[in-house]
């Protein structure tokens, strides 16, 4: 299975870099992020930039029927399937206990983000999360509490492997709507099949114990966001647009951090 | 000796926190603690006749702290241009209304998070202000764009990096490339439904 996974991901990879080239031009949004690392204080000419681009900044999305399709089957699975049941687990579980899971789930996740700081030549963050791991998984009782940051005062680093490539100056590629996960973009697809080799979870090695987990793991993030998507339909006029758009940018901030 | 050091120390602070409280943030401050102060006093008791009288006021507070012509324009971009004079002031007062309305709506559910005004830096008549809102699992990011004329006005808002006027930039755009400004315009009404009279 690994050993399949892996080919995919070096499949994926070297497509990337492939395309990146030749995307780059039609790819505003990389070259936006850029001048925005120089001084995210340049908006003396924004103003006149915003009112003369023909077309927003953005995204290539030559799938964008497909994934159109497969948003509206992930609104509806959302709102048939996954909605009621994070409802049912928000009534049942108070929020302390959802906090220590999440805690929990976020402490195992350190591989992940000490790897990627470091993949970043960022070692004095990576070492934090390696101390913060040590510290709110003896102290902070297997990582239930989070004293690294209430008594350290030590902040975590959310860095996953798209963003490490998107600081190599790896472009999105192009905007992909993926069944059950969501918006990705061919940059962070390849980004997260690599990051799941630094998941704890996935060494799980019963089949029903893995399963079991990933699903407590995903219903309880899932249970701090509830209604966030009722209300992003709710603000607008073209959904599928604003997903999109909304995904792109906060990559886009994230990989600047 | 150790006395000294602490009220340098506390002076220090006090001084770096009156740079950082410049009179954009203290005006955004401002317009923003009477809005949420009207919402503590509303969850007394809120009959719908005086649900409305609470939206109107609402508002107008809104106008104040948004600069909402600066918001239509930016998130029209080059259609703007394009607009007659009519369309241009129907736009604005319907684009007005819809951000008032969702406004609203996000003060609705208000629980008591706070808000940390962290940094305000100036360029020309442009100031940009971040904040953060606590909660109680994590911290939100929040940044202002604020356009002063005869007071400082917002017009753009950033959460978690994600510019509310891009966003609905990109929607347009996709909306005015297949339908016309009076198909989007139409669109706005019946999202305000009620409230398209403000």
């Amino acid at each position: 299975m690994p050993h399949y996974k892996t080919k995919i991901c070096m499949i994926l990879f070297i497509f990337v870099l492939f395309l990146h080239g030749f995307i780059h031009a039609a790819d505003t949004n990389t070259d936006q992020a850029d001048t925005d690392i120089q001084d995210d204080w340049a908006f003396e000419d924004e103003f006149d930039e915003e009112m003369d681009e023909p077309v927003p900044p953005g995204v290539w999305d030559p799938l964008e029927k497909v994934n159109r399709c497969i948003f509206t089957m992930n609104d509806k699975l959302y709102l048939w399937c996954i909605k009621p049941v994070v409802q049912k687990y928000n009534h049942y579980t108070p929020i302390p206990v959802r906090v220590g899971l999440m805690n929990f789930f976020n402490n195992i996740n350190m591989p992940q983000r000490a790897v990627n700081c470091l993949l970043q030549l960022r070692p004095i963050d990576s070492g934090t999360e390696i101390v913060s791991f040590a510290v709110n998984s003896t102290m902070g009782i297997a990582g239930f509490t989070n004293p690294s940051k209430t008594y350290f005062h030590l902040e975590s680093h959310d860095e996953d492997l798209g963003q490490t490539l998107g600081t190599y100056g790896i472009g999105n590629g192009f905007y992909m709507v993926l069944p059950f996960l969501g918006s990705s973009t061919l940059r962070d697809i390849t980004g997260s099949l690599g990051d799941n080799y630094l998941d704890p979870v996935n060494y799980i090695e019963d089949p029903y114990v893995l399963i079991g987990v990933s699903s407590v793991r995903t219903i309880n993030t899932m249970s701090f966001r509830a209604g966030e998507y009722e209300k992003i339909k709710e603000m607008a006029f073209e959904p599928y647009s604003a997903v999109k758009d909304g995904y792109i940018q906060y990559r886009t901030k994230q990989i600047e951090k | 000796m150790k006395k000294t050091i602490f009220s340098i120390m506390i002076s220090l602070i006090l001084i770096s926190s009156g740079v950082a409280a410049g009179d954009a943030t203290s005006e955004l401050k401002s317009s923003i603690d009477k809005v949420i102060g009207m919402f503590k006093d509303k969850q007394k008791s809120t009959p719908p006749e005086a649900q409305l009288i609470q939206r109107k006021k609402i508002f107008s507070i809104a106008l104040d702290l948004f600069n909402f012509e600066e918001m239509s324009q930016r998130t029209l971009g080059k259609e703007w241009k394009k607009l007659s004079d009519d369309q241009k002031k129907q736009f604005a007062h319907l684009f007005a209304r819809f951000l008032a309305n969702i406004y609203y709506q996000r003060l609705e559910e208000y629980t008591n998070e706070k808000v940390k005004y962290l940094d305000e830096r100036h360029h020309k008549d442009k100031a940009l202000i971040k904040t953060v809102i606590v909660t109680q699992k994590n911290e939100i990011p929040m940044d202002y764009k604020l356009l002063k004329s005869d007071r400082w006005r917002v017009y753009d808002i950033s959460i978690e990096g994600v510019s509310l006027v891009r966003n609905y930039r990109s929607q347009f755009h996709k909306i005015l490339l297949k339908q016309g400004i009076n198909d989007l315009m139409n669109m706005m009404k019946q999202k305000l439904g009620q409230f398209s009279d403000l």
